[in-house]
């Protein structure tokens, strides 16, 4: 399959990217793959497939095996994984992945998204951490040089920039998934 | 002892039920759908959760490899403890629905 388009976007919240991905497949475009902001679609008939995000599990130690492998041999179509986020695609005739109403599937999904992202926020807190508390007071205390301007500026960036998008994009997002799973939660008991 | 005096989820209920005889993954989807009548959609990635939650309780155990056109899948089947817990809840939910026809008001 021939990539037939190219396009620019960026989701943070994985529920709007499937359902621009599903919405993309109705109109002929089967998503193949994505990097950075960029996504690749193929040709296909419109509405031929269907698309799911998920994320990958630790493999289970008790004979079940990986994650990835055993949903592939359930009929999944492994379409592109990025680290533990994974694009899956199926015929639109074999059915949906979930029931519409399977509160659970819902609530293990959501969960995982939840995990997903905070994941990210530790990452990216240690990574200002460590700009602001190690890199930050070695070039203030490096001989006044080129470099240590350069050190100092970019760690103050560094750390200022991470913060902002904690803020203002991962945390919001952690809030809203962290209000889904409670809702789900409140519909299961 | 008993195993558990939780009601089991319909998703177990369904998969202890497919497996009275070895099947993968696959075949558990396929079988709670037929059963279900179409009614209960088993995901791949609910299966994994339930199958790895199952073997962990000892309810069910892998009895080998299935060799088919779609490549080794393997195969899981419902051990002693996991009938146990199945006529369990066959007989609570027998109960369920006795008083129910004896006490609903048609």
């Amino acid at each position: 399959m021939n990539t037939k388009l190219v396009t620019i976007n960026w989701f943070v919240d994985f529920d709007k990217e499937e359902k621009w991905l599903n919405k993309m497949a109705k109109k002929g475009l089967a998503f193949r793959s994505v990097h950075g902001f960029f996504y690749c679609f193929g040709e296909c008939n419109p509405g031929e497939f269907i698309y799911q995000i998920d994320f990958d599990e630790k493999k289970s130690k008790n004979g079940v095996g990986d994650y990835v492998a055993f949903r592939s041999s359930c009929g999944d179509q492994l379409v592109h994984q990025h680290k533990s986020k994974i694009y899956w695609r199926r015929e639109t005739a074999s059915g949906p992945f979930e029931e519409e109403n399977n509160v659970a599937a819902k609530l293990r999904l959501t969960n995982k998204a939840f995990n997903f992202h905070l994941n990210s926020f530790i990452g990216l807190t240690l990574i200002a951490a460590l700009a602001y508390l190690v890199l930050l007071p070695i070039g203030k205390h490096l001989p006044e040089s080129g470099f240590s301007t350069w050190l100092t500026d970019f760690s103050a960036g560094l750390t200022y920039g991470i913060l902002a998008a904690e803020v203002l994009i991962l945390f919001p997002i952690l809030k809203k998934l962290q209000k889904k799973v409670n809702n789900l939660i409140g519909q299961i008991f | 002892m008993k195993n558990t005096t939780a009601a089991l989820t319909e998703a177990i209920y369904y998969i202890l039920l497919a497996l009275q005889e070895p099947l993968h993954g696959y075949g558990i989807m396929q079988k709670t759908s037929a059963m279900s009548k179409g009614r209960l959609i088993l995901s791949a990635g609910t299966l994994y959760g339930a199958i790895s939650n199952l073997l962990e309780k000892g309810w069910i155990l892998p009895c080998g490899e299935s060799s088919d056109t779609d490549g080794r899948r393997k195969l899981y089947q419902i051990t002693d403890k996991g009938q146990e817990v199945l006529l369990a809840e066959f007989q609570r939910l027998e109960e369920l629905v006795e008083n129910g026809r004896m006490n609903i008001k048609k």
